[in-house]
């Protein structure tokens, strides 16, 4: 059945019922005279009335109920949040970096205040002693920020990222 | 039922009736079934590979992003599972298909019937996995090439020549495979 490219183009073709008009004329004609592409167009026809056989293969009747089974312990996930999770967490670096960035630079450091607890009237109303005043500068409360947002950026990286990632080796392994 | 309505349920599902995922699997569960049975040639894993598929796609449902149809989507998930099922298993089975097809057939037709799926398990059995899954989708005849080369993850562009010469390899070992045949009657 070695034919030559053409040949087998044309084989294809007048299997699947594109070949027309005297493409297809032709064709016949070849066949009719030739045994061997006759032989071939046979073994073809066999293949392709096999493949008509039981085309859809049919799994077994409890298929359904097996996976229905299985979905309680495989919860949809949410597969946006982990994208959404490190976009978060990008914005969180790029936060701590520039507050880094401005501490360096001193920027912070004149920034100081003293919050006279005294001085605020509901205190006044409701507390009848002296209450101390409490010192705040930029440089403290913006190092508050940076360790929090330090900590929150962990917190994500775990739970929307790392966590479902090892679930998710997990369940392939097993 | 139309991709709307297929699109409707989904959302549903989304939304917590997890139980609609069972008219999901009904529909789909053969062409899984068979696309798994056609890389990994063995009934047992093909069955677990395919109830694996169909809760792949369950728990990825949110990312489906319905630009495909959910069919071709589910069934690239069939696909890749199969690979990777091979994969992991390429030692652990060997097939065993060939000799569970029998002569069992009680009438001649029935014969010739299970003799011609026979050989042309041997002769797909030459193919690679991915040859093999397009060459059953492209004469379940219900699949567009963009379809096919979509769940095998082959180039739609490359789709065609694949099939082509699939075709002719199939029918080049069919011809060996009935020759010999021919000799040990």
């Amino acid at each position: 059945m070695k034919a030559s490219g053409k040949l087998e183009n044309n084989i294809l073709l007048y299997l699947d019922g594109t070949l027309s008009g005297k493409d297809l004329k032709d064709f016949e004609d070849q066949i009719q005279s030739d045994n061997d592409l006759k032989k071939t167009i046979e073994n073809f026809r066999f293949m392709e009335s096999a493949f008509k056989i039981e085309p859809l293969q049919q799994p077994s009747s409890n298929f359904t109920s097996r996976v229905m089974q299985n979905l309680e312990n495989y919860p949809i996930q949410n597969t946006s949040s982990i994208l959404n999770s490190l976009l978060l967490i990008g914005g969180i670096i790029v936060l701590v970096t520039l507050c880094t960035l401005l501490l360096t630079t001193g920027m912070f450091d004149s920034y100081k205040t003293i919050i006279d607890l005294n001085s605020v009237s509901l205190v006044d109303k409701y507390v009848h002693q002296s209450l101390p005043a409490i010192a705040l500068n930029g440089k403290v409360i913006i190092n508050i920020i940076i360790f929090l947002n330090l900590i929150l950026a962990l917190i994500v990286l775990d739970r929307a990222v790392l966590k479902p990632l090892f679930q998710k080796r997990i369940q392939t392994h097993s | 039922m139309s991709n709307d309505q297929e699109y409707l349920l989904i959302d549903r599902i989304l939304a917590g009736e997890s139980k609609l995922y069972e008219q999901l699997v009904n529909r789909y569960k053969s062409y899984a079934y068979t696309i798994a049975f056609k890389v990994l040639q063995n009934r047992p894993e093909a069955e677990e590979c395919g109830q694996d598929a169909f809760i792949k796609a369950y728990q990825g449902l949110k990312g489906f992003n319905r630009e495909a149809k959910f069919s071709t989507w589910l069934y690239r998930i069939a696909f890749n599972t199969a690979i990777s099922y091979r994969r992991k298993n390429k030692q652990q089975f060997q097939s065993i298909e060939h000799t569970i097809i029998g002569h069992n057939g009680e009438g001649e037709a029935m014969l010739e019937k299970t003799d011609k799926k026979k050989f042309l398990d041997q002769a797909l059995a030459k193919l690679n996995e991915g040859d093999r899954t397009a060459l059953t989708l492209f004469y379940l005849d219900e699949f567009s090439l963009e379809e096919i080369a979509v769940i095998t993850n082959m180039q739609a562009n490359t789709i065609k020549v694949r099939l082509h010469r699939a075709r002719l390899r199939v029918a080049e070992e069919l011809k060996t495979i009935l020759q010999q045949e021919a000799l040990t009657l």
